[in-house]
């Protein structure tokens, strides 16, 4: 199944089918989670008007720890099965994950300074999550430090793959530290204890983002596929011009 | 019916709100702008390669071998 889309023109094709799938969507669920987070939905009892923060900084959250875990696995799938798309696809993910860490970091700064008082503190989380960040920078900075590409694809998926183990820490360090940060709402045994007012537009904000982070996902594996496509015409142009000279 | 200007007020809270929001919308909005920024130059550069060597099969876009 997997090799399937292996073909670049077959991926192509698929690509090119399932964008609009994931970008109109993606769009209206950003634009309509959007009124229902600023507008329709009520302020919170304790943190007030503050509380519409979350509905970029939660979903950004969420965004930072998948894209991250779905390059990991890409990386494992690079390393192991050498896929040809796997590494393409993990360096494609790197900045959007990059991105949307960075908003998460600025939007809890923006979020904790009416709150906590602080613009930063060394927090468990906090800092696990300004990890994560460098982890997508040292993966980008690795990825583009070899003249070789495969070298560089390779030494950055097993950066990767090594920073994986900073996601359960992430997602566990509310619970095994105690932090100023709030435990999580949504996601817990006992079910989401967040009334649908917020629940509703909180979810169509990651949703909007996770279809927005598929339609770049695709965008930039094609301009990826495209630049490669590109060095080896200019190869086989040199070796032509070589050839006839 | 909340007047315009206490929206925009968000409790005394304004600055810190939009300030997110803004940022929210510029990171979505960069994103999409580069990434469409260089498959548009990735899809001019073929279409350059290409018409420099015309006696070259003109293949499926993508495809590296």
């Amino acid at each position: 199944m997997i090799q399937r889309f292996a073909n670049p023109a077959r991926f192509n094709r698929l690509a090119h089918t399932l964008l609009p799938w994931f970008a109109w969507p993606a769009a209206a669920l950003i634009a309509g989670g959007s009124y229902f987070a600023l507008v329709a939905s009520p302020p919170d009892y304790q943190q007030g008007e503050t509380v519409r923060i979350m509905y970029v900084h939660v979903p950004a959250a969420w965004m930072a720890l998948f894209v991250y875990s779905s390059m990991a696995l890409a990386s494992a799938v690079g390393l192991i099965w050498k896929h040809p798309l796997a590494h393409l696809s993990a360096q494609a993910a790197a900045p959007i994950g990059a991105a949307f860490t960075f908003l998460c970091l600025v939007t809890g700064s923006l979020w904790g300074k009416p709150m906590w008082g602080a613009w930063w503190v060394w927090d468990a989380r906090l800092t696990s999550v300004l990890i994560l960040f460098f982890l997508y920078l040292g993966f980008m900075a690795l990825s583009a430090a070899f003249d070789d590409p495969a070298r560089g694809e390779r030494s950055a998926a097993v950066l990767a793959l090594v920073g994986a183990i900073n996601v359960p820490i992430i997602k566990f360090s509310v619970e095994w530290w105690n932090t100023l940060h709030q435990p999580s709402s949504v996601v817990k045994m006992s079910g989401p204890a967040i009334h649908a007012s917020m629940l509703v537009p909180l979810m169509m904000m990651a949703i909007g983002f996770t279809l927005f982070f598929m339609a770049l996902l695709l965008v930039r594996m094609r301009a990826a596929l495209l630049a490669r496509r590109a060095r080896a015409l200019t190869m086989a142009g040199v070796h032509a011009a070589q050839a006839a000279g | 019916m909340q007047s315009l200007a206490s929206f925009l007020n968000m409790g005394g809270h304004g600055g810190f709100v939009w300030g997110a929001w803004g940022l929210a919308a510029l990171v979505i909005g960069g994103l999409t702008w580069s990434s469409l920024r260089s498959l548009r130059a990735r899809e001019a550069e073929i279409a350059a390669l290409e018409a420099a060597s015309p006696h070259r099969r003109p293949a499926g876009d993508g495809e590296t071998s």
